[in-house]
């Protein structure tokens, strides 16, 4: 494909962001093959590193002239391969527009580049008792332009929402490289809410190259919990108890016991008996004269499934301990095997226990091991399943169990991401979930501004599109004129 | 059924800005609502899409409506799982019904949408919010999924009743507050909060000087509603605090009000019923004898200068100075009046809605404002959805 190109082609693109912030040799571009799904990787033609909004519009505009697609990418930490590049395509990587515009502290909004950092953003306000509250766990790496593409989540969701709650506004760059700016700095406004359109696409809508986000103030109170449980079941037991209580907790996660060996083995060792069968960390947060009832609660909701141990963190040092059990458990995770699929489904909180037990079925039956580190407050599993990718067949066990995972998923209500996207990994599952039909409207949005998927193509919607048999009476969504 | 409707046909006029609709279907499947929009989409015949009948004046003149399709006989809640906190409900059930079915359990629906006539689809339709807005957010933050019927006459479903969910586009955000241009909603998936513990109402008379004060106490954890009523003529503020959460919470919270409206010098707090904001959200709604009646949105910080424009424009308003919002009722002579509030409101970093305008004054002004530069996706993204034009054609924001 790259020898069909005119020569000029990168040369073109090399003095709009200037030489040596476009990557056109193998080796450079060896380290932009993929993202954080390793699987598939492709390589780009070029990997181009623009600073401002219009070399974005112009990078798009040569690309259009060239019949080459082109893909947006953030810090590259997603794991479903929504930036990964696709035959006859252009990254464009947005880590260079990394400027916080502006603060407004009065009015508690922020203006940001896409490729300021999720954790350095927070740093940044923090003077001003103020934070942004998706945490998605690769806040430390990930940017605020990822983040709106995939609406990333984290542990903290449960009470703060995902990206999608605290984004007012976005620039964006179209797909034919004009640029439009979309919501205004109240995150409501008359007329569609292409924001909430937008936050979630992945990219395939245009590329973003400013966010207006909300920013919120740092509770004045936080309390930590860390409950150790027999088994499993009995902590997501625990879980359904809180939430039937009426205490809306900042974050409620778990933890299993084969995360728990994992992690007391490593440098993330947080100090919890390896005889644990699982652990539930629960934050509260808010007026500090509401949170000693809220502790009562939760310690009623886990002693009733049989915890025997809730540690409350006394201090800082101990809150970031406890912690380390969960935010270390996928580096932890790296001495059980070479390679580790980090899988993403949701059911309803009532079903997480007997969910939990299938997906413990289906990897042994696949010969597989199993770690679950998972957001149990919002119903999002997070099966680890560790393999080696140089054993073929058990690199066949691992998707063959990755579908009965989802499908199990599916069966009792859920859906097959929570917050890790659908990028290319899922998305020939989506028919699991949704059927031509509700596919369809989803093909109208993106055609809408994306018209020949020239813009990060073959994510998030299944390549092959149905038609759907409308009414005869009807007249066919191709007669409409566009 | 209510209303004086039956399944089927039925013949009572809708009176509505640029029409009369003297026809109107309403019916009771999902089924047979997906035959009647795909009759009128072969036909080219556009559709007044109806709930409650509660906001319908919220529009532009209409163009080209033959027939009304009411969703009131969908009605019910089917899905209700107390254990998760989530329901599903049909677009023509009452708000107050899924209210109460939901606070039997321990929740409560996080929409505060006024009337009692409304209904679920009207309210997602129009994303309409009320001073519970601080707490409750917007109607998006509720809908977890949704199931639709689009301009072809084809029932479809987005979302999910899962409380956290990125698997596809997140559709139901554009048909939220589309004002039934793209699609009929038929049903939804809803997330419930914990019902609170304690709730408490308080009334408040301030001067006027202290609407800054009356901002930052929205900033307290269990004020979850703080209006500012205040009419054009009056130096009298009467503001209404609504209280919710634990019982140490709104203890404490009350205090720091008292603090900050220095009641123990003089002024008082009374508690009032449970409903008071009820009422004066209801309020907001009712169209009463105003030729005009507003809604401004703007930054917080702006809040108050607007309200003072409004005011000195002879309208009296009803304010969520924590939320921004101003709602304005009144008389003003001439359209021109309304161009420079929204221009103001605009300027202010927001927008102005106007949910009631002199009939004579709809041509020259778009009740929901200009879409700018999203003029062109606005009516592609309406060509792609609903290819004929049939959904509620002329009414909506930039007149598609």
């Amino acid at each position: 494909m790259k020898s069909e190109l005119p020569p000029s082609f990168i040369d073109r693109l090399a003095e709009i962001v200037g030489p040596e912030n476009c990557l056109s040799r193998s080796g450079e571009l060896f380290a932009y093959e993929c993202d954080g799904l390793t699987i598939d990787p492709h390589q780009a033609l070029a990997v181009l590193l623009p600073e401002t909004t219009d070399q974005v519009s112009r990078i798009v505009r040569v690309c259009r002239e060239s019949d080459v697609s082109f893909v947006p990418r953030g810090a590259g930490t997603g794991l479903s391969g929504g930036a990964h590049p696709t035959e006859n395509s252009v990254l464009i990587e947005c880590s260079r527009m990394n400027r916080i515009v502006e603060v407004d502290e009065a009015n508690r909004l922020a203006v940001v580049q896409p490729g300021v950092v999720n954790a350095e953003l927070s740093k940044a306000i923090a003077h001003l008792d103020l934070f942004y509250a998706p945490d998605p766990s690769s806040q430390q790496a990930c940017t605020i332009g990822g983040n709106v593409a995939e609406n990333s989540g984290g542990p903290h969701t449960l009470k703060y929402g995902t990206t999608t709650n605290h984004i007012l506004a976005l620039e964006m760059v179209l797909p034919d490289g004009s640029v439009e700016r979309f919501g205004n700095r109240l995150g409501e406004g008359p007329g569609f809410d292409w924001v909430g359109a937008i936050v979630g696409s992945e990219g395939t809508l245009g590329i973003v190259t400013e966010a207006t986000v909300r920013l919120t103030p740092i509770p004045e109170g936080v309390e930590t919990l860390l409950a150790i449980f027999d088994d499993v079941v009995a902590a997501c037991r625990a879980v359904g108890r809180v939430i039937r209580s009426g205490v809306v907790p900042a974050a409620m996660e778990i933890v299993d016991k084969r995360t728990i060996e994992a992690v007391e083995a490593s440098v993330y060792a947080a100090g919890i008996p390896t005889s644990a069968g699982a652990v539930l960390i629960v934050e509260l947060d808010g007026n500090p004269v509401c949170l000693s009832g809220e502790i009562a609660a939760i310690d009623a909701a886990c002693r009733a499934e049989g915890c025997q141990t809730i540690e409350r963190a006394r201090d800082e040092e101990e809150r970031t301990r406890f912690w380390r059990a969960r935010k270390g458990a996928f580096g932890a995770m790296g001495r059980l095997a070479p390679d580790l699929y980090v899988h993403d489904a949701v059911v309803p909180r009532v079903h997480l226990p007997e969910i939990l037990a299938t997906v413990g079925e289906i990897c042994d039956r696949y010969r597989l091991k199993l770690a679950n580190v998972f957001h149990a407050g919002d119903g999002n599993l997070h099966p680890n399943i560790c393999f080696d990718k140089r054993d073929a067949d058990e690199l066949e066990r691992v998707t063959r169990a990755g579908e009965e995972i989802l499908e199990a998923c599916v069966a009792v209500g859920g859906v097959i991401t929570g917050e890790h996207g659908v990028g290319i990994e899922k998305r020939d599952y989506m028919h699991l979930v949704f059927d031509d039909a509700d596919l369809e409207p989803m093909y109208r949005l993106r055609d809408t501004f994306n018209p020949d998927g020239a813009c990060n193509p073959g994510k998030i919607i299944p390549t092959t599109r149905f038609c759907v048999e409308s009414n005869p009476k009807a007249r066919g969504y191709d007669a409409v004129p566009l | 059924m209510t209303n004086g409707e039956e399944p089927g046909h039925s013949d009572t006029a809708i009176e509505i800005p640029g029409a009369s609709v003297r026809r109107s279907y309403t019916p009771t499947t999902i089924r047979e609502l997906e035959e009647v929009v795909a009759e009128a989409s072969g036909e080219s015949r556009g559709l007044l899409i109806v709930g409650g009948r509660t906001r319908l004046q919220i529009a532009n003149p209409a163009r080209g409506i033959e027939a009304g399709l009411s969703t009131r006989a969908l009605e019910g809640v089917d899905e209700f799982e107390p254990e998760e906190g989530v329901l599903h409900a049909r677009a023509g059930t009452p708000i107050g019904e899924i209210r109460r079915i939901a606070s039997a359990e321990g929740w409560e629906l996080p929409l505060d949408t006024p009337g009692a006539r409304s209904t679920l689809g009207g309210t997602i339709a129009t994303a309409v919010t009320g001073p519970r807005a601080l707490a409750f957010g917007r109607v998006q933050d509720a809908v977890l999924g949704l199931d639709v019927v689009g301009g072809e006459g084809v029932a479809s479903k987005c979302g999910g009743r899962v409380v956290k969910n990125v698997t596809g586009y997140d559709m139901a955000k554009l048909y939220c507050g589309s004002f039934g241009s793209l699609a009929v909603i038929t049903g939804a998936w809803l997330r419930l909060r914990p019902a609170p513990a304690v709730r408490v109402a308080l009334v408040v008379r301030v001067d006027p000087t202290s609407f800054e004060d009356c901002r930052r106490l929205c900033g307290l954890g269990s004020v979850r509603a703080l209006v500012w009523n205040q009419a054009s003529d009056s130096e009298r503020v009467e503001v209404v605090i609504e209280l919710a959460g634990s019982e140490e919470g709104v203890a404490h919270d009350r205090g720091e009000i008292a603090n900050t409206l220095n009641l123990s010098g003089g002024g008082r707090d009374a508690e009032v019923a449970d409903e008071r904001v009820d009422t004066l959200r209801d309020a907001r709604a009712e169209i009463g004898n105003d030729p005009i009646v507003l809604r401004a949105r703007v930054l917080g910080t702006q809040c108050e200068e607007l309200t003072q424009e409004m005011l000195r424009a002879g309208l009296s308003v009803s304010v969520d100075p924590g939320l921004g919002v101003i709602f304005a009722r009144g008389e003003l002579s001439t359209p021109d009046e309304l161009v420079r509030i929204r221009a103001a409101s605009g300027a202010a970093g927001g927008f102005t809605t106007f949910e009631q305008l002199p009939s004579a004054w709809r041509e020259r002004l778009d009740v929901f404002g200009e879409p700018g530069g999203t003029a062109t996706l606005m009516s592609s993204l309406k060509k792609r959805f609903d290819p004929m034009g049939i959904f509620n054609p002329g009414r909506f924001m930039a007149r598609i």
